[in-house]
C-alpha cells in the first residue's frame, strides 16, 4: 500500500528538515547536509528543489527571505512535528533492534 | 563547415534517460545541445568532450513565459551551487550539463523524480494526448460505423478512403505513446515503493518512424489518385494545405518567441498567440479555398461565362457526351454546361449537367455515370437502387422523403435493368440505367420518346 506523502520521511527529507531548523538559504542546505552525514547522503539540486516545494506546500517549512535568484526557508511547527515523529519512530526501531540483539550501538 | 547544425529528435518528454545519453553522445561527438525548437534542436560545434547532462522538470515552465519563472530562477540557482549549468529547456523538461568528473547527480531520489515527471506530464502530454485520442476514436467509430451500414459511402469518397486509415494510424500511436507512458509509471511506481530507481522507459521511437512511414507513402497516394484521374486541382489543394499548415506553425513558433523576447506576459503572450493562429488560419486556409472555389480546381475546365436573366451561361459551351440538343434537334442562344470528375479512384464518377434557355424556355440534363471497380459492381447496383429517407429539419417541424425505385422496361433504354424514381409514391424525372459495367443516374426535364431514350442509352453507355 502507497505511503502517505510525508508520513515517513526519506534519508533526505529527514536531514533537508533537520538543516532547516534554523535559516538556511537552499543552496547552503546541501552543503550542510553533506556536512552533517559526513558525505554519505547527498542531495542533488533537482530532488532538493522538488523537495523544498513539496514541504513549502505541505506546509512544513515557509519561505523567510528572498534575495534576488536566492530564497531562504525555515522549518514551520508542521515539519517540527514532521521530523519530531520521524525521530520518535527511529528511536522505537533503534530499541526493538537494542531489545532484539541485546547490542547497543552499532559500531561505525 | 558549419557550426551549427539541427535535427528532428525523436524523444519522448518523460524518457530522461534517453535525453541524457543522448545528449552526452553529441557532446562527445562535438554537437553541443544550444536550444530547443518546436521541431527541430539546434547543437552547435565544439570540442568533443565528456559531458555528462542531466533533466530535471518544473511544473510551472512553459514557451509563453516572458522569461524564466521565479521557480525556475530557483533551480538555476541551485544547480549552478551544484556545477550544473542550464542549457535550455523542453516544455516542463530542465536540461543541465556538467563538465565536473564526479558531480552530485540532479536527482538523488527516485520518488522525488517520478513525482516530478508525473506532475509535469499531467500538465501537458497527458490532457493533449487524451484529447486528441477521444477526437481519434470518435472520428475512426464514424468511419467504421459507416464502412459497415454504408460501405459505398466511404468507398465512393477519396476523402473518406485517405482519412479514415489516418485516424486508425493516429489512434494507434497515441493508443501506444499513452499505455507505454501508463505501463512506465506503473513499473516505476513499484521500483520506487521498494526502494528501487524508476523503470527504463524503454524505446518507443520506431512508432514514430514506423508512423511516418505510413503516412509519407499514404499521403503521397492520395495525391496521385488524383492526378490519376486527371484532376491536378486536389492534388495541388491538398499540397498546398499541408504546406500551409506547417507555415502556420513556423509562423506561430515565432509569434510566441518574438513576444517573449519583447517581455509579454504568459496570458498576453497565449493570447496573442492564439490570435494569430485564427487570423492565420482565416487569411492563409480562408485564401486558399477561396482561390480554390474561384479558380474551379474541383470542378475540372470551366469556360467563360456571361451573366442573362440573373443566371451564368457560357461563351464556348464545352462538349458533354450527351446534350439537350442532342435529344430536341434544336439549337439554343444560352447554354450552361458542367462537367465534373468525382467519387473516388475506387468508384470513378462522372457528373455532368445542362441547362439551356431559348426565349424564355428552359431545359435541363443531368447525369452521373459511376464505373465501379469490378469486385464493387454489385455492390455499387445494390446501394444504388437501395431507397432512400432524407430529412430536413426547421425548428420544432421535421419533415421527410422516401425516395424508393421501381423497376421500368429496360429495353428502350438499351440497358440491362431500368429503374426509375419514386419520392412518396410519386414518380420523378430521374431513372438509373443499369449496363454491363457502369450505373448511369439520368434525370430530364423533357418527356423523353423511345427514339430519345435509346439515344440517351448509347450515347451514356459508351461516354
Amino acid at each position: 500500500m502507497p505511503r502517505t506523502k510525508f508520513q515517513t520521511l526519506t534519508e533526505q527529507m529527514f536531514y533537508i528538515l533537520l538543516c532547516l531548523r534554523r535559516e538556511c538559504c537552499g543552496a547552503d542546505i546541501a552543503a550542510q547536509v553533506a556536512s552533517v552525514t559526513g558525505g554519505r547522503v547527498a542531495v542533488g539540486p533537482g530532488t532538493l528543489y522538488n523537495l523544498l516545494e513539496s514541504f513549502f506546500q505541505a506546509g512544513m517549512i515557509r519561505e523567510t527571505k528572498v534575495e534576488g535568484r536566492k530564497r531562504s526557508y525555515m522549518i514551520t511547527a508542521e515539519g517540527r512535528r514532521a521530523l519530531e515523529e520521524e525521530y520518535r519512530r527511529l528511536q522505537i526501531l533503534t530499541a526493538d533492534y537494542e531489545r532484539c540483539t541485546g547490542e547497543r550501538g552499532v559500531s561505525k | 563547415m558549419k557550426n551549427t547544425k539541427r535535427r528532428m529528435e525523436n524523444l519522448n518528454l518523460y524518457d530522461y534517460r534517453h535525453v541524457e545519453d543522448h545528449l552526452s553522445a553529441m557532446a562527445a561527438r562535438g554537437w553541443r545541445l544550444e536550444s530547443i525548437g518546436a521541431r527541430l534542436w539546434k547543437y552547435r560545434r565544439a570540442e568533443p568532450a565528456k559531458v555528462r547532462y542531466a533533466v530535471t522538470y518544473i511544473q510551472d515552465a512553459s514557451q509563453f513565459n516572458p522569461g524564466p519563472t521565479e521557480r525556475q530562477q530557483t533551480l538555476e540557482e541551485l544547480c549552478a551551487a551544484a556545477g550544473w549549468e542550464k542549457v535550455a529547456d523542453w516544455f516542463q523538461m530542465q536540461i543541465y550539463c556538467s563538465e565536473a568528473e564526479n558531480p552530485i547527480p540532479l536527482e538523488t531520489e527516485e520518488s522525488v523524480r517520478l513525482e516530478a515527471v508525473h506532475r509535469s506530464m499531467k500538465r501537458n502530454f497527458l490532457p493533449a494526448n487524451i484529447i486528441c485520442l477521444l477526437v481519434s476514436l470518435v472520428m475512426l467509430g464514424r468511419f467504421v460505423r459507416t464502412l459497415i451500414t454504408d460501405p459505398i459511402h466511404i468507398l465512393e469518397s477519396d476523402a473518406s478512403l485517405f482519412t479514415g486509415p489516418l485516424f486508425l494510424l493516429l489512434t494507434a500511436i497515441l493508443l501506444i505513446s499513452l499505455l507505454h507512458y501508463w505501463l512506465w509509471y506503473c513499473r516505476s511506481a513499484k521500483s520506487v515503493a521498494q526502494g528501487g530507481s524508476c523503470a527504463a522507459p524503454g524505446d518507443i521511437r520506431w512508432v514514430s518512424w514506423v508512423g511516418y512511414a505510413l503516412l509519407i507513402p499514404w499521403t503521397a497516394l492520395y495525391c496521385l489518385s488524383w492526378l490519376a484521374r486527371g484532376l491536378p486541382g486536389p492534388a495541388v489543394y491538398f499540397a498546398l494545405h499541408t504546406l500551409i499548415i506547417c507555415l502556420m506553425i513556423l509562423l506561430l513558433r515565432k509569434t510566441t518567441a518574438l513576444l517573449r523576447r519583447m517581455k509579454a506576459s504568459f496570458r498576453l503572450n497565449l493570447f496573442l498567440t492564439l490570435l494569430a493562429d485564427v487570423v492565420l488560419a482565416a487569411v492563409l486556409v480562408g485564401g486558399l479555398n477561396t482561390a480554390a472555389i474561384k479558380g474551379g480546381w474541383f470542378n475540372g475546365a470551366r469556360s467563360e461565362t456571361y451573366i442573362y436573366q440573373d443566371q451564368e451561361w457560357d461563351v464556348s459551351p464545352m462538349d458533354l457526351p450527351l446534350t439537350v440538343s442532342d435529344l430536341t434537334g434544336e439549337t439554343y442562344s444560352h447554354i450552361s454546361r458542367q462537367d465534373t470528375s468525382a467519387g473516388s479512384v475506387l468508384l470513378p464518377r462522372r457528373v455532368c449537367r445542362e441547362h439551356v434557355m431559348e426565349g424564355t424556355a428552359r431545359k435541363g440534363i443531368h447525369y452521373e455515370i459511376t464505373k465501379p471497380r469490378g469486385w464493387l459492381y454489385d455492390m455499387a447496383v445494390k446501394s444504388a437502387a437501395a431507397s432512400r429517407e432524407e430529412t430536413f429539419s426547421y425548428r420544432t417541424a421535421r419533415f421527410s422523403w422516401l425516395y424508393t425505385w421501381e423497376e421500368i422496361p429496360a429495353a428502350p433504354w438499351g440497358a440491362e435493368r431500368a429503374c426509375r424514381e419514386l419520392c412518396d409514391g410519386e414518380f420523378t424525372d430521374t431513372v438509373l440505367l443499369i449496363f454491363p459495367d457502369r450505373l448511369v443516374e439520368f434525370e430530364c426535364s423533357l418527356d423523353l420518346t423511345p427514339e430519345q431514350m435509346a439515344l440517351v442509352g448509347e450515347e451514356l453507355k459508351n461516354a
